[in-house]
């Protein structure tokens, strides 16, 4: 079940995505739940107030900057909702493109491609819901793969460092993490020999090192730089199809 | 003198020895941060120097070799840039060195003095032509900025430097100080410093020959974007033209009182402005915008449609030239490869956005032909052996400046370009 929220200040737009929506979920079987808003604030207070929306489709053109100003608040409060953010024929600023948008979609809406993207998200969606598991003093340790911003390998142990600052460590190899989590949607770069770094949780980088969105700073070791530029150009151009 | 004075001048020849050799790479590189590397090789020169200053016995040829690889040793952790044309200097830099100190070694043997004098003296003076040397140099060629050049080029001027010593040796060891001695070791000196112009002059005609090459790639941009308004105009003046043997018949009409003809002929006008739009892409950036549309018109005459998935800031950056050199050429190299095939639908796939504070550039398009891979596994030119092809090379050279990356897939007839480009 995924919940999903509109928010358009003209109810011709509402009305076409949550029909699309709907259509597109009865014909695949998926289970969603729409929520409706007409305007930036009452959205806003709705998610700051603890409900939680997978996706959100967003009009970055209502009055005053409501949408805009909307999204940044959710930002700060839920780093995982991926937004579909609908533009008109404005100009925007960069400041926009920092909170991690999903996809773009122009008005007048073309359905073809309102399915696609919806269908993108809710893959996104389902793929981040993979768990990492791991043994510890024979206990076993499950972690969802999406708060896991990376793997320090430290001696012989392992440090997962996941959302929020919690720290575990465990017996492992890195090389065998890499080639374990492969095999889930989620993409890890081998930035250095003892770093592998989830892609989603990478702020910005530079050609020697890596910011992470909790503020870590960690270095790319030369002989890495350019494996890992090919590998974050190929997720990156990834992201953009479909 | 005695003793204290022997060897107080020992140390300060030693270490007048490395202030030369550094004084003299200066002069062609840069220093990089010391690290252990140089700081260790540094130090074993100095105590080897000072070493062969007390003991005089050493074979100087093994002392020359030595000196040779100490130094050597030096620039390469010490200095930035290509490791060969740093072994030719230092070889250029000891025979020269080596030829100074025969040269001052026969011009004292005309004065009566002791020996212990005469190593001293001659010391001194050898090293005081080295410093003036090196000041020459530093002053001389610190302007001009080395190219590498090829190895074997390199290898030929190495001989110039390595056949002077040996000769000096041989002339050296026969033992003959007479005055034509003295004149080969002057011819050899002169000769060594000729090399060093040599090196330097064909390192300026490979430059300009780099230059040359961009030239030419920068003509064949502003041809092509000539090109492109000059249709861009074409266009609209026969536009204007049409607009305006329409507005006649529209008033011939009137004059007849043809109404419904009339509004005939203005929905006809308003259909046609819409379909000889040629604006297509609203990216929110108005450069990009420019570059799309432009590109566009083309791609339109070949049948060529764009799809197109395109959000941007409206201020990005990056130079607006920039953009056009990475743009265009991906653009163009499409729309080649699009036109030469036979399908029904052509079209070309383009996406850009700002992910992460990187500028991300997809553009997709079919192809037929084989690619050509040259023997680095680089792609080579479509284009023929002259002035074209240099799209792909320019734009690497752009994305590198912003520490992005060019990646070039094919796959299932399909050719994908994806280019990052770090805007934050």
């Amino acid at each position: 079940m995924i919940n999903i929220a509109i928010c358009d200040d003209e109810n011709v737009i509402v009305n076409q995505i949550e029909e699309i929506i709907e259509e597109t979920c009865s014909e695949q079987l998926l289970q969603c739940e729409i929520d409706v808003f007409y305007g930036g604030k009452p959205l806003k207070e709705q998610v700051v107030a603890g409900n939680h929306y997978d996706i959100i489709f967003l009009d970055i053109e209502m009055k005053n900057e409501d949408g805009i100003s909307a999204a940044k608040q959710i930002r700060k409060v839920d780093e995982n909702v991926l937004f579909i953010f609908i533009s008109g024929y404005e100009k925007y600023l960069m400041e926009l493109f920092q909170l991690n948008v999903f996809r773009f979609i122009k008005k007048p809406i073309n359905k073809e491609q309102l399915v696609k993207y919806f269908l993108a998200a809710y893959q996104n969606i389902c793929d981040n819901k993979v768990y990492f598991s791991f043994c510890y003093k024979s206990e076993e340790f499950k972690v969802l793969i999406k708060d896991i911003l990376f793997f320090e390998s430290s001696g012989r142990k392992i440090l997962i460092h996941l959302k929020g600052g919690m720290i575990h460590d465990f017996y492992h190899k890195l090389n065998d993490i890499e080639n374990e989590i492969y095999y889930s949607k989620i993409p890890f770069l081998r930035i250095h020999q003892s770093f592998l770094v989830n892609f989603h949780w990478i702020k910005s980088r530079t050609r020697t090192c890596v910011k992470m969105m909790d503020g870590s700073i960690l270095p790319i070791s030369e002989d890495r730089e350019r494996s890992f530029r090919m590998k974050y150009a190929k997720v990156l151009g990834g992201e953009m199809i479909g | 003198m005695g003793n204290y004075g022997s060897v107080l001048w020992n140390i300060t020849s030693a270490l007048l020895a490395i202030w030369i050799v550094h004084k003299y790479l200066c002069a062609f590189f840069n220093r990089r941060k010391n690290n252990i590397f140089s700081v260790t090789f540094n130090v074993i020169f100095i105590l080897f120097q000072f070493e062969i200053n007390c003991h005089n016995e050493a074979t100087p040829l093994l002392v020359l070799f030595l000196n040779i690889i100490f130094v050597w040793l030096i620039s390469l952790s010490g200095y930035h840039k290509a490791g060969k044309s740093k072994l030719l200097y230092t070889v250029l830099l000891y025979t020269i060195w080596m030829l100074l100190e025969i040269v001052v070694y026969f011009l004292l043997q005309i004065f009566p003095v002791s020996d212990i004098e005469f190593e001293i003296l001659g010391s001194v003076i050898s090293k005081l032509f080295a410093i003036i040397l090196v000041e020459v140099i530093e002053h001389r060629f610190s302007e001009f900025l080395f190219e590498p050049i090829p190895i074997m080029e390199l290898v030929r001027v190495q001989l110039i430097p390595i056949s002077s010593i040996i000769i000096a040796h041989i002339v050296f060891v026969d033992g003959n100080n007479s005055a034509s001695n003295l004149i080969i070791f002057s011819i050899l000196v002169l000769m060594n410093i000729v090399a060093f112009e040599i090196y330097q002059k064909l390192s300026n005609s490979i430059l300009i020959q780099r230059e040359k090459v961009a030239f030419e790639q920068q003509l064949y941009m502003i041809t092509k974007n000539t090109e492109e308004k000059k249709r861009a105009m074409n266009l609209f003046y026969e536009e204007r033209h049409n607009l305006k043997n329409q507005f006649i018949v529209i008033r011939e009409y009137l004059k007849q009182n043809k109404i419904d003809e009339v509004e005939g002929m203005i929905d006809q006008i308003i259909c046609r402005t819409d379909i000889a739009q040629e604006k297509v892409a609203y990216s929110g950036n108005d450069i990009v915008d420019a570059i799309i549309n432009s590109k566009y018109g083309i791609a339109m005459e070949l049948d060529i449609d764009f799809d197109l998935e395109i959000f941007l800031p409206h201020e990005l950056n990056i130079q607006q030239c920039e953009l056009g050199i990475i743009l265009g050429n991906l653009l163009d190299n499409a729309i080649e490869a699009t036109a030469k095939c036979n399908i029904d639908v052509k079209i070309i796939y383009i996406a850009i956005s700002v992910k992460k504070q990187e500028l991300v550039i997809v553009v997709r398009n079919p192809f037929v032909n084989e690619l050509q891979r040259n023997k680095y596994g680089n792609l080579m030119s479509t284009k023929g052996e002259t002035n074209h092809g240099y799209g792909i090379s320019s734009v690497r050279k752009v994305v590198e400046k912003y520490q992005g990356e060019l990646l070039i897939e094919t796959e299932n007839n399909e050719f994908s370009v994806t280019i990052i480009a770090n805007v934050g």
